[in-house]
Parts: C-alpha cells; sequence; structure tokens
C-alpha cells in the first residue's frame, strides 16, 4: 500500500474514531455505570454481586470464543454444547463424589467437580480439533470462516442429539453445591454457590490472562494469532498451538457449565443461552478480543440482572440485544475492536 | 551445507521455478540476483519449507527437507526473513526477539543471543518494549533479522533486505548482513540491488524468468558483460 493512501486511511480514522467510534465506548461505559449506580440505590448491592457472578461466567465462555476466533478464526457455534459437557460431567462427578467425602472434606468435592469438568472439556474439545478442524486446516483455504462456521453449527446439532440420544431429555441438576447458609454482605444475602462462581471466574480469567501474557505457551498462541508465516518461521507448530487454544476454549466453556450447574441443570438444549449470550459479549466487544470479552462480559450480566429485577426475567435478553443492535449500528467492530482479519488474509 | 536440485515450483497451476540448482558452502555468502518475478523470493521460500517443491530435492546439513513443514526446517537451523518479514506487529520488539528463540529452551542460550542481537543492532535495544508494528522500516527489518538470529541458525536465508529502504539504511543492513558473514555464519540472499550485493557475496547466482542463467564467483560476475549491461546500465 503506498503512503499516501496510508496516510489518508489513517486520517480517515482519527477523524471517525473521535465523532462516532469513541463516543460508544464512553457511552456504553457510562451508560454502564449509570445502571450499576441507580440499580444499587434503588435495589441494593444485589444487582451488582449478582451482576459480578453471572458475568464472571459469561466472561468464560465469551473468552473462549473470542480465543478461537482470534487465533482459528474459527466463529464458533458449539461452544454452548461444551458449557454442557461441563454440566453433564460436572453432574456425574458431584453426585458420585460428594456422597463419598463427607465431614470436613465435603468443601473439596465441587472443586474436584469443576476440575474434572475443565479437563473432560480439553479433552473433548482437543479431539474434535484434532479429528475435524485439523483435517480441515490441511484441505480448505478458501471460505475458511464460512466453512467453519457452518461445521460448528452441524457439531453442535450432533452433540446435543447424541447427549439426548444417550442421556434423554431429563433434567440433571443439584439444588447447590454448598450447604452452608448464604453470607451476608452488606445486608444482602449471597447464596456460597454464587460466592463459588464468582470466584472461579476470577481465578480462570486471571489464569487465562497469566498464560496468554507471560507464558511461553500463551506468547506462542499470540503469535499464531498475529502472524501464521511468522510463527512457523519461529518454528512454532501452528497445527498443535491451534489444538490447544481449540481445548483451552472448550474447557473454559465446560468449566463454565460444571459451575453454574446449581442454575444451569445439564438437559439437551443448555448450551442454547450461554452461547447466545457469549456472541452478544463477543460482538459487543469486538470478535477476536479477548480482554475486551472479559469486560464485555460484565457489561451484559448488568444489563440482564437489572433488567430482570426491574422489568422482568422474561426480559432478560431484549435489552442487552438492543444494545448490541445501536453498537453495532455506530461501530461495527464493537467497543474494543480493530478490523477483524481472517487468518488466510494475512 | 544446502544442495538445491532441479527444483521446479509454482502457485496453483502457474509455474515459475524451472530446474533450479544452487549450493550453498559452510561459511559462504551467496547472492540470488535477478529482475522482478524471476522467482528468487518463490526460491527461499522453497528452502524454508513454506512452499513445496513439485520436483527436485532441497538438501540442507545433508538431509533432505522432503515433506518438511516450515517449523521442522526452521528447527533444523534454518533462519528466514522473509520479504514482508512476518513480524508479529501486536507484540514488543522484546517478545517478537523471544519468540524467535522458541525452539530454544536453554534460558543461558537464550540470554547470549538477546546480547548478540541487541550488540548487532542497538536501535533494537532502545525500542525493547515497543509494539513491532510502531518500528520504522529499518527498524523493522533489523528486527526480523535479529529474530531469525535468535533461533541460532546455521543457514540464513534473507529476501531483500533493502526493499523499501533509503540508501543509508540500506547500508547498515548490508554492514550487519558482513558483520555476521565474518563471524562465520552461512549466508543466503536474495537481492535487486546488484552492485552493492557483488560487492560483499562470495557468489552469487542470476534467476531469470526461473531458471539459473549465470552463476560464479562474485568478482567474476562484476565483469561479465551480461551483468554490466542489463543490471549495473554500463556499457
Amino acid at each position: 500500500m503506498s503512503a499516501v493512501k496510508q496516510a489518508r486511511r489513517h486520517g480517515r480514522r482519527s477523524r471517525l474514531e473521535f465523532a462516532s467510534m469513541r463516543s460508544p465506548v464512553v457511552l456504553t461505559l457510562a451508560v454502564t455505570a449509570a445502571v450499576a449506580i441507580v440499580g444499587t440505590a434503588r435495589a441494593g448491592p444485589f444487582i451488582i454481586v449478582n451482576g459480578l457472578v453471572t458475568g464472571a461466567i459469561w466472561a468464560l465462555v465469551a473468552a473462549g470464543l473470542a480465543l478461537v476466533f482470534g487465533v482459528m478464526n474459527i466463529p464458533n457455534f458449539a461452544q454452548g454444547e461444551f458449557f454442557l459437557v461441563g454440566s453433564l460431567s460436572g453432574y456425574l462427578v458431584f453426585t458420585n463424589v460428594s456422597p463419598r467425602i463427607g465431614g470436613g472434606l465435603a468443601w473439596a468435592a465441587p472443586i474436584i467437580t469443576i476440575l474434572v469438568a475443565l479437563l473432560v472439556g480439553m479433552l473433548v474439545g482437543g479431539l474434535l480439533d484434532v479429528v475435524i478442524f485439523g483435517q480441515m486446516r490441511r484441505r480448505i483455504r478458501e471460505q475458511w470462516v464460512m466453512n467453519t462456521f457452518v461445521v460448528t453449527v452441524g457439531i453442535s446439532v450432533v452433540m446435543i442429539n447424541g447427549y439426548q440420544l444417550i442421556w434423554g431429555t431429563d433434567y440433571r441438576g443439584i439444588p447447590a453445591y454448598f450447604t452452608a447458609p448464604p453470607i451476608h454482605v452488606l445486608g444482602v444475602g449471597i447464596a456460597i454457590d454464587r460466592v463459588f462462581a464468582l470466584a472461579v471466574g476470577a481465578v480462570a480469567i486471571s489464569g487465562l490472562w497469566a498464560l496468554l501474557r507471560f507464558a511461553r505457551l500463551g506468547r506462542a498462541i499470540r503469535a499464531v494469532s498475529q502472524d501464521e508465516a511468522g510463527a512457523l518461521m519461529s518454528g512454532i507448530d501452528i497445527s498443535r498451538i491451534q489444538t490447544l487454544t481449540f481445548a483451552i476454549s472448550s474447557g473454559l466453556a465446560a468449566l463454565a457449565g460444571a459451575t453454574l450447574l446449581f442454575n444451569f441443570p445439564a438437559f439437551p438444549y443448555v448450551g442454547i443461552k450461554p452461547l447466545y449470550v457469549a456472541w452478544t459479549v463477543v460482538i459487543l466487544a469486538g470478535l477476536g478480543n479477548v480482554g475486551g470479552a472479559v469486560v464485555a462480559g460484565f457489561i451484559i450480566a448488568l444489563f440482564q440482572t437489572s433488567t430482570s429485577y426491574f422489568i422482568g426475567s422474561q426480559w432478560e435478553d431484549v435489552v442487552p440485544f438492543a444494545l448490541i443492535v445501536v453498537i453495532l449500528a455506530l461501530r461495527p467492530n464493537g467497543l474494543f475492536g480493530r478490523g477483524v482479519r481472517g487468518v488466510w488474509e494475512q | 551445507m544446502l544442495e538445491v536440485e532441479a527444483v521446479d515450483s509454482g502457485y496453483g497451476f502457474l509455474q515459475v521455478l524451472h530446474g533450479v540448482n544452487l549450493r550453498v558452502e559452510e561459511g559462504e555468502l551467496v547472492a540470488i540476483l535477478g529482475p522482478n518475478g524471476a522467482g528468487k523470493s518463490t526460491m527461499l521460500k522453497c528452502i524454508a519449507g513454506m512452499l513445496r517443491p513439485w520436483r527436485g530435492e532441497i538438501r540442507f546439513r545433508n538431509r533432505s527437507l522432503a515433506g518438511l513443514k516450515a517449523n521442522r526446517v526452521s528447527r533444523l537451523g534454518m533462519g528466514y526473513v522473509s520479504e514482508t518479514l512476518n513480524l508479529f506487529t501486536g507484540m514488543s520488539v522484546y517478545e517478537n526477539l523471544l519468540l524467535g528463540a522458541y525452539a530454544i529452551t536453554d534460558h543461558e542460550i537464550r540470554r547470549q543471543s538477546l546480547d548478540f542481537v541487541f550488540d548487532l543492532f542497538p536501535r533494537l535495544a532502545e525500542r525493547r518494549p515497543q509494539l513491532a508494528g510502531t518500528l520504522s522500516g529499518g527498524e523493522r527489518k533489523m528486527l526480523a533479522i535479529g529474530r531469525a538470529l535468535m533461533g541460532r541458525p546455521a543457514l540464513l536465508l534473507v529476501d531483500e533486505p533493502s526493499l523499501g529502504l533509503a540508501p543509508l539504511l540500506t547500508q547498515s543492513v548490508f554492514a550487519a548482513l558482513k558483520r555476521l558473514s565474518q563471524d562465520g555464519l552461512t549466508i543466503l540472499l536474495v537481492e535487486q540491488n546488484v552492485p552493492g550485493t557483488l560487492e560483499m557475496a562470495d557468489r552469487a547466482y542470476v534467476l531469470e524468468q526461473g531458471a539459473v542463467v549465470l552463476e560464479g564467483p562474485a568478482r567474476r560476475l562484476q565483469e561479465t558483460a551480461h551483468i554490466q549491461e542489463v543490471y549495473m546500465g554500463l556499457r
């Protein structure tokens, strides 16, 4: 590209940024803060606490989506089914482990449960990548995004119906992970399960952040997402990195599914809602932006909890989705997104 | 160290290379010269494993590279600086260099390579925390060469180091390559800047329309009528 063209493009961009690109970000953050403050004033810290808990979990599912899109350019519409994998393995592990360890060690059962769910999710995801996307990588170069999109939808259908075939359509849930009474923060009772979910979300997100920021593997993941040819030249086996990325992403969704088992029992269609919410979050944040997905996860969750408190829970998804429409109209790349570029276009 | 035998290659149905033979001995600085579209970059891509030869064989340190992917070739000791550099633009200079040493797990060796690269290109040391995408053209070129050196290559492939650089910067990049060569590194260079390249190379191949038309010691090629006429504008 000639220097003149580049300069012109930058010029246009910076003007746009001021007029219509940066302001939606500020506006959204301001509206979010306002909702948080007003909500808290009228309904108590309940809104914030619930927003944080749900947000942490949405952030997990959405961060996985963003990671897979950023590194592999796959719009993963099967992410909800990894949530299902997590709910199911969570249910199976917890109902089997919990009666066997009692007394002083009872607190360990939920931890074992979510760790097993994380591992199962990673295993299923990694296997799926080797069997399906690994083959596609070797054969397909054109229309990659569209092809993989259709394939993930297919995987989703197969997994939902496979689940139904084996485990049926019953709800498999638990009333709570912890039997201890709720703790009180600022006069609001919060179930221990919710505190647990918040902690799991916080630990997992920090872990993911640290992995991407400091670890050799994380650096390689970012390298593949930024320049595949450059990664190859540096001796990075990109197919292996992509398998690991998909495994991490599936693991995060499964972790979320197991953690929210008290709220979302395992049944064939449990993944639909997390999938939609996670996509909303990722679109709001900007495709492929992992850090942005975490922030957007909290924004969406806050809107959901306050809508369901003030208007009614059947309206819970309407307000966030309306917000998305507005954001996309004003800023198609999302709040924190730069232009989206295909892996093969690099 | 490197033997290329009767290699044909290209993109899709378009054949670019027609039976190219070339050799690089240990410690040499060899240049591939030629006009635009002659297949110079394609040749380097084949050697680096980024592109598969259709026919023929490429051997590196007495080992056939047939069927090896670029990341495996890189781990065998081949450093590759491509025409587009392929830097990780969203990462710092330091992280780019660390990724160049991805295959090297020994901390001490990695630290030594880092010192070596910073000594060769002091500008990179100044720019250490800066994002690669914000560097100037010359600095990017230095970073790409530095990243390739971080993998401790036995052979360094460099595609058009002078491309898009001001003459002064070209000189400093050439000086760095010369110094690496004097330190004993084997280098295979693709260039369009014929006079400057022939000054520093040991041997050169001239590629035209995908075939080698001339080869020999750089000193002798400088005297050749074809070179003087077509590439130096003499006579």
